[in-house]
């Protein structure tokens, strides 16, 4: 038995909150502060390959989040499926629309910030067909046999490093 | 097991509402009022300050493909905010106006990425 001595104690809080309404206030609260961490990133890193991860996680963490409230909300199975539909879609979209971009963007060369130090895909991708040789090594081995002429084996799709005035890397 | 619950007591509301006799002017629910109603104005504001950050991207991003990612994440910002002005109206019809723009955001995505990369802009 619950004895309300006062209209603003807790327990007349909770009994007033329906439990529906407060998962669904936790759902939309958590998607909006996602959804504005997703924007500032966006806007404050430093290349397009580190915007891109920031805005396709955190979005789509976001949205989904205040998708599924917006579910919950109705008490209604029919809506929940919907909303279930949108962050289903948006979930296995996300990932790929942001391969494609970060595919595109790596193919017409847009630079990486200058502190990041490791491209794995360097050597990897044929320029002409646009395929994924299978590793850096094969790859140079294939090229000088093909061309004749030795690579030096630290080439990038954006240059060799000491081209650039970067310190040379010596073996 | 809570979501269990969650989706009987959901079943068992539709059939009510889809009972004849149901008292429902239009489609959907009241308005909500009180404090959720102040926390959806609230969340609302959130996803316009998001969405004011992403145009700013839009606007300035070096690349095409800057560009792009921030279109992507415009878009999907207001699938989110279709969402909350359904609640905020109290008719979920605006569910599947969220749908088609889940839709249509990947396919322009895709269409972009390809373009960009048939095109072969150099930089």
């Amino acid at each position: 038995m619950i004895e309300i001595t006062s209209p603003l104690t807790l327990s007349a809080i909770l009994l007033e909150i329906r439990f529906n309404e407060l998962v669904t206030s936790a759902l939309l609260v958590v998607g909006a502060g996602f959804c504005i961490l997703a924007s500032i990133g966006l806007a404050r890193m430093p290349d397009l390959y580190m915007r891109m991860q920031t805005a396709t996680k955190a979005g789509t963490l976001g949205v989904g989040c205040v998708m599924l409230g917006v579910g919950l909300h109705y008490r209604s199975l029919d809506v929940l499926v919907q909303c279930l539909l949108v962050v289903g879609f948006l979930f296995l979209t996300a990932p790929i629309a942001s391969h494609l971009i970060a595919r595109a963007a790596y193919m017409v060369r847009i630079r990486p910030w200058e502190g990041s130090s490791l491209d794995e895909l360097a050597g990897c991708y044929d320029e002409e067909t646009h395929t994924l040789v299978s590793t850096p090594d094969a790859h140079r081995a294939d090229v000088e046999r093909h061309s004749g002429r030795e690579l030096h084996g630290d080439e990038t799709m954006f240059g060799r490093p000491s081209d650039d005035g970067g310190p040379p890397r010596t073996a | 097991m809570s979501a269990g619950l969650m989706i009987i007591e959901a079943a068992g509301s539709m059939a009510i509402a889809a009972a004849p006799g149901a008292e429902h002017a239009g489609s959907g629910v009241e308005p909500p009022t009180g404090y959720f109603g102040r926390l959806l104005g609230v969340v609302i504001v959130a996803l316009c300050v998001a969405m004011g950050a992403t145009a700013f991207r839009l606007v300035k991003g070096p690349s095409l493909a800057d560009r792009v990612v921030a279109l992507d994440l415009l878009a999907s910002f207001i699938v989110g905010a279709i969402g909350v002005f359904s609640m905020q109206t109290g008719r979920f019809e605006f569910v599947s106006v969220a749908i088609v723009m889940a839709l249509i955001l990947f396919v322009g995505t895709a269409a972009f990425a390809l373009y960009l990369e048939k095109s072969g802009r150099r930089q």
